[in-house]
């Protein structure tokens, strides 16, 4: 096992983590600010990775257009849903929201899977394999391991928008009211907080979110409209395992969790002769003992009830 | 004594003897279990005997969706907690049985048994899990466990790699009777099986609601610490529900093992499924247990009979189930049992209205 190996290995789960990372702090925004778990993130960033490679593929534009256009129409899509489905739904229980979100999934896969006209085009029954944001040929040699550009762009781009995402929570009057939303809705709703347009650019900027997720997944395994169902489940493994109530334990948890579990691939294919699969397993497996112990997370604390 | 009088003296006591029936139904409610495990029997035969034969296996599934949500519906409903490994139990069950009949070799009616018995171990383990956490960081920890179970079906040989695979041949169902010997044409007979199921699930559960252990869970469901304060053991009856919830996700398991004769592969087990089944709790209503049965009808039944059959609605299916969602949601927030309520109170109004209107004319 030498240097060039161990590099391989951190940049190949930088990639996953970031793309896992993308999506749990959509989930977490969401969770946060509307007390919904979003089952739908993965199906709202899958339908907008569609587009994107619609006017990439189709239309021909180059990919970044295409990214901002995809952006766009996520701002939108988030927009819509909370507007028509979130918000009116807003005294219902936690449980009632996630089959809402249930709901917003088979919506989208409906309209993904729809064989009529202008959807087919743009999400054709076949899988597309969309082009990488920068081409698989230019790579850069690290310590001998040949790593692509496109892997080391993924994760700077993630910890660019992480750094705005924190940033923006932390120093802006907006991020204090997405804060206040969080800790306490009624309350906040009653000091004059315009929590209804919190909710609705955290569902926008969620939706944002996993489209780059999104589109950063897709020419790897390919355009289907359940590509990012695993990524999702990681996800929120990772919302939980760095813990619910705070916003920066997801995005290190999903870092943990890619790392350990290409480290664990490698080790599992080459050293014990095993499927990749085993490897998953025994990482899911420890971080569910490891959960038994710690409950809310490794970052989280206990939420307060009162009796 | 004309034939007349005779004919009405039969007829009278024709609709004395219903009558009594009628009130012996009503007062006893596992009787309109039965009456309705009846009904689906009848449905089902008509159904078969129809151009869309194929249309039982809906009927069948919606059967055994509305077992396991008779289960979960005591976790959601009556306690509080929420399981996103309900569609991963029921592939446990499919795949022991699997296992327990065809590599070891053991009798149907035992390797019902062991896997019940199995179910019960695994809801124990989860319940055990569900002692340290609350709300999404259970429903989490669930679907962690859900994953884990259909990981390892993906993982070994023995699984078939998470591929579906048909249970083996000759083996002993019921006195002699072979499983595999009932071929597409009888599927009939083991549509009768699920029914069965289904009426023996609804009237276990309905004995389970209405016993101390179902009053415990209620009053766990409304506030913890008030349940702690009456000396109601919660640690009990929680493990007891995930025991209760993970054995009816079994039972249905093993049903659908019975019925379609394959273990099912282990995508069909994952998340998708397990929240199906959560929405046909909550559209269904909580607390309902007739509700379970409508719920499925909703969310299975009505995409696969009635939006399919409309030419201008197919290729919709998918949008318009989501839509039906959102709208039971949105608009029946404790569930499409109430639908029938609000029927009801329409059919007073509009007699009240009808009075009304009747009595302006003639004043």
């Amino acid at each position: 096992m030498n240097i060039s190996i161990i590099i391989q290995i951190l940049f190949n789960s930088l990639r996953l983590g970031s793309i896992v990372a993308l999506a749990t702090l959509g989930i977490v925004l969401i969770f946060r600010t509307s007390k919904a778990t979003n089952f739908a993130q993965g199906s709202i960033g899958t339908f907008n990775a569609y587009i994107a490679a619609y006017f990439l593929l189709t239309v021909g534009l180059s990919i970044w257009t295409s990214m901002l256009i995809a952006m766009g129409t996520a701002f939108l899509t988030g927009v819509i849903i909370d507007k028509l489905f979130i918000r009116p739904a807003r005294k219902a229980s936690p449980v009632s929201k996630q089959i809402l979100t249930l709901g917003i999934i088979m919506i989208l896969i409906g309209i993904m899977n729809s064989t009529l006209g202008i959807l087919r085009t743009v999400f054709p029954p076949v899988t597309i394999r969309p082009e990488q944001f920068i081409a698989s040929e230019h790579t850069v040699t690290i310590l001998g391991a040949s790593i692509e550009w496109n892997t080391i762009f993924i994760f700077l781009l993630t910890m660019v928008l992480m750094l705005i995402v924190f940033l923006f929570i932390q120093k802006t009057r907006w991020g204090l009211a997405t804060r206040v939303t969080a800790s306490n809705e009624p309350i906040a709703r009653l000091m004059g907080v315009p929590t209804k347009t919190v909710t609705m650019f955290a569902w926008a900027f969620a939706a944002m979110l996993g489209t780059i997720a999104g589109i950063a997944l897709a020419p790897r395994v390919g355009m289907t409209p359940n590509m990012l169902i695993t990524v999702q489940i990681s996800a929120f493994f990772a919302g939980v395992f760095g813990g619910f109530s705070t916003f920066f334990g997801p995005v290190v948890a999903a870092y943990i969790i890619g790392f350990a579990i290409s480290t664990g691939r490698y080790f599992f294919v080459t050293s014990l002769d095993l499927r990749s699969i085993f490897a998953e397993l025994l990482v899911y497996s420890i971080i569910l003992v490891i959960l038994y112990f710690k409950p809310y997370g490794l970052f989280g604390k206990k939420p307060q009830r009162k009796v | 004594m004309t034939v007349k009088n005779k004919l009405s003296t039969i007829w009278q006591k024709l609709r004395m003897i219903v009558k009594n029936v009628a009130t012996y139904i009503k007062q006893s409610p596992q009787m309109q279990f039965v009456v309705l495990g009846v009904v689906m029997i009848v449905i089902g035969r008509i159904v078969f005997a129809g151009p869309a034969a194929t249309n039982i296996n809906f009927l069948a599934e919606i059967m055994i969706i509305t077992v396991v949500a008779l289960g979960l519906n005591l976790l959601l409903g009556f306690s509080g907690l929420v399981s996103l490994a309900t569609a991963a139990f029921m592939g446990v069950a499919t795949n022991s049985m699997f296992v327990f009949i065809n590599v070891v070799g053991l009798p149907f009616l035992l390797s019902v048994v062991l896997t019940l018995v199995l179910a019960g171990f695994l809801g124990m383990a989860v319940g055990v899990l569900s002692l340290k956490m609350e709300g999404i960081y259970l429903a989490i920890a669930t679907l962690f466990v859900g994953h884990i179970v259909t990981e390892i079906f993906r993982a070994f040989a023995i699984f078939n790699s998470g591929e579906t695979q048909r249970i083996g041949s000759s083996i002993d169902f019921f006195m002699g009777y072979e499983l595999t010997n009932f071929l597409k044409a009888d599927r009939i007979i083991l549509y009768y099986f699920v029914a069965i199921g289904m009426v023996i699930a609804f009237i276990v559960v309905y004995n389970i609601v209405k016993s101390p252990t179902g009053r415990a869970l209620m009053a766990i469901s409304r506030s913890q610490h008030a349940a702690l304060a009456m000396g109601i053991s919660v640690i009990k009856y929680r493990l007891m529900a995930f025991v209760i919830a993970t054995v009816f996700a079994a039972f249905g398991g093993i049903l659908h093992l019975i019925f379609f004769q394959t273990t099912g592969s282990a995508t069909k087990w994952g998340l998708g499924l397990s929240l199906v089944i959560l929405a046909v709790v909550v559209i269904g209503g909580m607390k309902s247990l007739i509700g379970m049965l409508v719920g499925a009808f909703l969310l299975i039944g009505v995409p696969a009979f009635v939006l399919r059959e409309v030419p201008i609605l197919s290729g919709f299916e998918d949008i318009l189930a989501g839509l039906l969602i959102v709208v039971v949601i949105l608009y029946y927030p404790y569930g499409a049992a109430q639908i029938l309520t609000d029927i009801k109170k329409l059919l007073i109004r509009s007699k009240s209205y009808l009075a009304k209107k009747a009595g302006e004319r003639r004043g």
